[in-house]
């Protein structure tokens, strides 16, 4: 399972950690928790035994970033916690909530809007993808969080740090979305994620929030990851017919099976610009 | 009777030896020169003098344009403009021999086509001492764009079909008798004899071990980016068996890194036809093709630069496509990147042959000279034809100089009402149109059009 939704540690431990008067909790997922901490989200890396270079290569590749559309790391430090030093990433807090909620309070973007998510998530790719070719990897809605509600302002969360998962099989929760239903078919067949498999991330979620369903998989099925690669390839459920024009093209475009077919971030920007 | 020999093109596909300069190079280059009679200049990019187009000394350059020339409207591109601008990009590979007539030949690309085509002077490195592939680099100012191609699938000759690599290139060129490249070193002895355009090695590209050959091939590629200096630019250079084309899995595999690998934004790729393709013809394996467009349609796609050497009309249909460069030569190597096939003793003549530009193809004499005497017939303009007309015996140099001005020319079909898919989907319809209505028969019949009208 790819998410908890519980804190591993309790707010008055994390607030004394973090040396704070008070925490929120945020959210948590498959290696740690983020907890709010004034105008600052702090991600607590929670499983003993994070590799630590992997934190130190995320960090690094975040503080090439410079964008609007990623959250901006501003910190990364350690705190004792639980008994044990764990690394402790601060990032700006992007006040506006997360796609992940909408979707499950039934929130359908309008055709604007979804063209100006699309717009802004392809931006904040091509920002990050330029920056010595570093990937997201868990492109998926509870990772993208829209600044003051603003669907043109969609804000990519959670770099890297979930570069794998621990599901087994592909299943679309009710009210909770994991990591593998937004997994490229190269990542469904345990092939390295690549600037490709971002851009799928990006077109199964705008698709999704578009249309209201995830576009390749039922709610409450289970698949193995051979059946769920089985229904990628057999193609993606239509979008609206509200979705029209160059926004069509490119979410066509970005959950082909080739990877190559998908286009890069600018490539497809170029298209939705142009248009 | 269709004659179904090959010729000598195809004996000397492979010479890596530059033969002695034929005395009667300067001599043939005075007799085209004196059918021209209009002599234009066009200025080099830097502002450092005018190179002559037309006329005698054409190919060359003077400091200042002497009174009575005429004043081209464009200039000479510089590497970058040729690169990026979206012109085509017409590369033309040192020729073993008559080297010596090329630099007019570029030069004429340029004025027929009126700058909408630049040129690049492509040497290999394997193919000559520096002191060789310099001079004849300096020699061709009206290339915007010089490349001295390492030729690294010389050291993978289990991956493809080329012949043993000789004594004397081995001596000018070490790395040829090494397992590994040192790609910096590389960079520099491209630096030496005065590229501009920088390639990777091109080693050959293993299909059997796909995903490790691509690693291999892009791993090198960025040890020679980190050996460029300010204001260098790089080509990832890349030599493939046919099948990375035209199998589906091996070009899905190709087509994604080049787009999940953006630091390169050039790439120059070669691919390995078949040696049972005819000097100077083009293949007709629309799976090959078809793979061939889709490579040009992804460069198009994502901004890259798209160069395809010894490819000649074939790489020129790219174009329509998004390929930015295609290259040609004097002999039919530089039209085609052929398996090495054993066998032929050097005896047979050569057939005589002209390219047809209405056919778009090369067709035997006694087809054109038929061809020729009907009224109708638009006569070429190109500088060497009056010359091979006038002569009482064929000439082969001067017929290869003809196709060689052809294959550039065609590449600058195009006007601002009809960009250059369009111009050459209807180049290829009138061609096939024109190809209807004539008698051709056996190795006259242009049978790459019909593949090519149903790509475009």
């Amino acid at each position: 399972m790819g998410r908890v939704n519980a804190p591993r540690f309790s707010a008055e431990d994390v607030a004394v950690a973090l040396s704070v008067e008070s925490v929120d909790f945020l959210g948590a997922g498959a290696f740690g928790d983020t907890w709010r901490a004034g105008d600052t989200a702090v991600k607590i890396i929670c499983v003993d035994g994070y590799p630590p270079e992997r934190v130190g290569r995320e960090v690094a590749g975040l503080l090439r970033v410079d964008s609007d559309h990623v959250v901006k790391l501003l910190a990364a430090e350690s705190v004792t916690l639980g008994g044990q030093i764990r690394p402790a990433l601060t990032f700006e807090y992007i006040d506006g909530g997360d796609l992940e909620a909408r979707f499950n309070d039934g929130v359908v973007p309008t055709p604007a809007q979804t063209r100006d998510l699309l717009l802004g998530l392809l931006r904040g790719l091509a920002d990050l993808h330029a920056a010595d070719g570093t990937l997201h990897r868990d492109i998926k809605p509870p990772n993208i969080a829209l600044r003051d509600g603003d669907w043109a302002q969609p804000v990519l969360l959670d770099l890297g740090l979930a570069r794998s998962t621990t599901e087994t099989t592909v299943t679309m929760y009710p009210g909770r979305l994991g990591t593998a239903p937004w997994m490229a078919p190269e990542q469904l067949r345990a092939q390295p994620a690549r600037k490709a498999s971002d851009l799928f991330g990006v077109g199964v979620t705008v698709r999704t929030l578009a249309s209201g369903e995830h576009p390749f998989y039922e709610p409450g099925a289970d698949y193995t990851y051979d059946e769920a690669l089985a229904q990628v390839l057999a193609g993606p459920k239509p979008l609206p017919e509200t979705i029209t024009g160059s926004v069509r093209t490119v979410l066509d475009l970005l959950v082909r099976p080739a990877e190559f077919e998908r286009g890069s971030a600018r490539s497809n920007l170029r298209r939705l610009e142009q248009a | 009777m269709p004659n179904d020999n090959t010729d000598d093109s195809d004996l000397v596909e492979w010479d890596d030896e530059p033969a002695a300069q034929d005395d009667d190079d300067s001599a043939l280059e005075t007799e085209v020169a004196g059918f021209t009679t209009t002599t234009e200049v066009a200025e080099l990019a830097d502002g450092t003098g005018h190179v002559i187009l037309s006329g005698p000394g054409a190919g060359t350059t003077v400091a200042q344009a002497p009174d009575g020339l005429t004043r081209a409207e464009f200039p000479i591109r510089g590497r970058d403009a040729a690169l990026t601008s979206g012109s085509p990009l017409f590369l033309v590979h040192f020729p073993h021999q008559k080297r010596d007539l090329m630099p007019r030949l570029l030069a004429s690309v340029v004025a027929a086509t009126r700058g909408k085509v630049s040129t690049a002077a492509a040497v290999a490195l394997p193919r000559g001492t520096d002191t060789a592939l310099t001079g004849w680099m300096d020699s061709c100012p009206a290339a915007s764009v010089r490349i001295a191609d390492p030729l690294g699938y010389m050291l993978d000759p289990t991956i493809v079909r080329i012949p043993e690599t000789s004594d004397r290139a081995l001596g000018w060129r070490p790395y040829l008798g090494e397992d590994t490249i040192d790609a910096a070193a590389l960079v520099d002895m491209q630096r030496q004899v005065g590229a501009n355009l920088l390639l990777s090695s091109g080693r050959a590209l293993d299909s059997a071990e796909p995903q490790e050959a691509l690693n291999g091939a892009f791993s090198e590629g960025d040890d020679a980016l980190a050996a460029l200096e300010a204001d260098e630019r790089l080509a990832l250079n890349l030599t493939l068996t046919a099948s990375w084309l035209s199998n589906a899995t091996l070009r899905d595999k190709l087509f994604s890194q080049l787009l999940d690998q953006e630091q390169f934004d050039t790439w120059h790729i070669r691919v390995q036809w078949q040696s049972s393709l005819r000097s100077f013809h083009q293949p007709t394996d629309i799976a090959l093709l078809a793979g061939y467009k889709r490579l040009a349609q992804l460069a198009k796609d994502e901004g890259r630069t798209l160069l395809l050497p010894q490819t000649g009309l074939t790489g020129w249909l790219q174009l329509a496509f998004g390929a930015t460069g295609y290259g040609a030569g004097l002999f039919g190597s530089g039209h085609a990147f052929k398996e090495h096939s054993r066998g032929g003793n050097g005896a047979i003549p050569e057939v005589e042959r002209y390219f047809e530009p209405t056919l778009l193809h090369i067709v035997e004499r006694a087809v054109h000279d038929a061809m020729r005497a009907r009224p109708d017939y638009v006569r070429c303009d190109c500088p060497y034809c009056p010359a091979l007309h006038a002569r009482p015996d064929w000439d082969h140099t001067l017929a290869h100089l003809h196709m060689l001005h052809w294959v550039g020319r065609l590449g600058g079909i195009t006007s601002p009402s009809r960009p250059i898919e369009r111009a050459i989907r209807q180049s290829v319809r009138d061609a096939v149109r024109t190809a209807d209505g004539e008698p051709l028969a056996g190795v006259n019949v242009p049978r790459h059009l019909p593949v090519w009208d149903q790509l475009l």
